[in-house]
């Protein structure tokens, strides 16, 4: 780790409460300082890969458990179809009993009862998530690695069926293990990627297309819940998008290195908007950026690692000639003032 | 953060109302209530008592029994204060059960274990999975009141009052107990620094 620990700063930071500079030198020092970022995130509580809990299977439980009393009006009608009815109700004393015994043998036991006894078949499902200014590594069980972009979450069962399914939203890197008698699903938004080779990259913002680029390897890129012929074969150096409106594309020869750059903390863009540009420097600095409604559609070429906000800002302003200015957590992209 | 595919139920009750309703019998406000919180719970039961196993079953319990005995239920201030003082007080009766109290209980014990291999006698530039691993292990060697402050200030992003009000103490207590967390985690990982 580079330099001392200022334990007061650190501190507000944690708690959400640092003033907007303060909050952004963090940030920057969470960038650049790997040791730093991990003493940040297990301070955060993100130092262990966050269980994703099945909210739904819990609730389920707990109103089998509470369910004998329909007596409020209430309890009518919606309660009345509760997603697990009597038979789970029953079951639950030897859960119960169950988990007691486990507590005296140990662990084996205790990952017996979650396989063996509880009510939902569903796989105990994780959630990995990186928030705005981190990058998050993932290694999934079957020894697959996902990076994660700031802003993005990874939803994934612990242990693998099958078939190998996992839920995206945002961006990420995957680096698959080879299984051909395994296949390697994403679900990103409308697509579904099934993965026949090795590296690639998804990006998945809500509302917005999907877009899969090819480092290695083969994916298959279709729309969520449809037929596999309805899909698209991708090879290395393509660039596959699904559009909610013009639907499937493939663009050949792209530059795949401008979608993966965020991996080695790299902000590469070309001839990206403007409008989606300040989406990006929102995720990687943790701040707001507000553009004129006339420089959203201007567009951008550059590439530039390890920068801070000031310096991505100054090329930006330079490139395109126009002006920003930073005040309390706000970027403000502005046209210049007349005659310059 | 998480998705509100909670299909159907009610939107627009506000959380300050739910205690009455569930008073009542509103198996909506339970529900509303339950999904507003389960994933907080068990995040900060594992973290604050380290129960990775048994942190579902324990909140469960938790709202189990709130549903059981709405009739005398009673939230004096904020509803987040007192389901994370509930929490915590089943988790740390869960532990004295246990009978792990050294863990918990114990006031500054001497060993901790993974600071050993991560001490200054290591020539090499430190490894990333070792300065999460030393930071963990200096939280979990918290006294028990350091580390809840530590934990619902740190990662439930909770205000000096709202602790208070889980700790049973004054604001001034919880400043107190923060302030002697930094020190120790202060002396406990000096050695993080180049």
């Amino acid at each position: 780790m580079q330099g001392d620990i200022d334990w007061e700063v650190l501190g507000r930071y944690l708690a959400g409460e640092s003033p907007a500079e303060e909050r952004a030198a963090v940030r920057r020092r969470v960038l650049h300082d790997p040791e730093f970022r991990q003493l940040v995130d297990t301070l955060g509580g993100a130092g262990r890969p966050a269980a994703a809990y099945d909210v739904d299977a819990a609730w389920a439980r707990v109103q089998a458990r509470t369910g004998s009393d329909t007596r409020s009006p209430a309890g009518e009608g919606r309660f009345g179809r509760a997603p697990l009815p009597g038979r789970a109700a029953r079951s639950w004393p030897v859960l119960r009993a169950a988990a007691v015994a486990a507590l005296l043998l140990g662990g084996a036991a205790l990952a017996a009862r979650i396989t063996g006894g509880g009510p939902p078949p569903a796989p105990a499902m994780r959630e990995a998530v990186a928030s705005r200014g981190q990058l998050v590594t993932v290694r999934l069980a079957d020894g697959s690695e996902v990076m994660l972009a700031p802003e993005s979450r990874l939803r994934y069962p612990a242990a693998f069926g099958g078939t190998r399914e996992v839920h995206l939203r945002g961006e990420a890197l995957f680096r698959v293990a080879r299984r051909p008698d395994r296949p390697f699903r994403v679900h990103a938004g409308a697509a579904v990627v099934e993965v026949l080779g090795t590296v690639f990259d998804v990006s998945a913002r809500p509302g917005a297309r999907v877009d899969v680029a090819v480092a290695e390897g083969r994916v298959r890129l279709g729309p969520a819940g449809g037929a596999r012929a309805a899909g698209v074969v991708l090879a290395r150096g393509e660039l596959g998008r699904l559009d909610p409106d013009s639907g499937l594309s493939v663009a050949r020869g792209a530059d795949v290195g401008a979608y993966i750059g965020w991996t080695h903390r790299r902000m590469v863009f070309s001839g990206t908007q403007l409008g989606d540009v300040a989406a990006a420097i929102e995720r990687w600095y943790d701040v707001r950026v507000e553009v004129h409604p006339a420089l959203r559609r201007r567009r951008v070429t550059m590439s530039i690692a390890d920068a801070s906000l000031s310096e991505v800002l100054n090329a930006i302003s330079a490139a395109l000639n126009v002006q920003h200015q930073v005040k309390g957590g706000v970027v403000t992209i502005s046209r210049p003032p007349e005659g310059s | 953060m998480r998705d509100p595919g909670n299909g159907g139920v009610r939107e627009g009750m506000r959380e300050s109302e739910w205690p009455e309703r569930i008073r009542r019998g509103d198996r909506d406000a339970f529900e509303l209530m339950f999904r507003a919180y389960y994933p907080r719970l068990c995040t900060f039961v594992e973290r604050y008592a380290d129960l990775p196993e048994t942190a579902e079953e324990l909140v469960q319990d938790l709202f189990v029994s709130i549903w059981e005995k709405r009739a005398q239920w009673t939230v004096r201030g904020s509803l987040a204060a007192y389901l994370f003082g509930a929490a915590r007080n089943r988790a740390f009766d869960h532990l004295k059960h246990r009978r792990v109290r050294r863990r918990l209980l114990d006031h500054g014990s001497g060993a901790v274990p993974g600071m050993a291999e991560a001490g200054p006698a290591v020539d090499d530039r430190m490894h990333s999975e070792t300065v999460a691993r030393a930071v963990d292990d200096a939280i979990q060697q918290l006294p028990e009141r350091a580390r809840l402050a530590v934990v619902l200030r740190w990662q439930q992003q909770m205000t000096y009052a709202e602790i208070a009000a889980v700790m049973e103490v004054s604001v001034k207590g919880v400043e107190n107990q923060l302030g002697r967390a930094v020190k120790v985690l202060r002396e406990r990982l000096a050695h993080l620094r180049a």
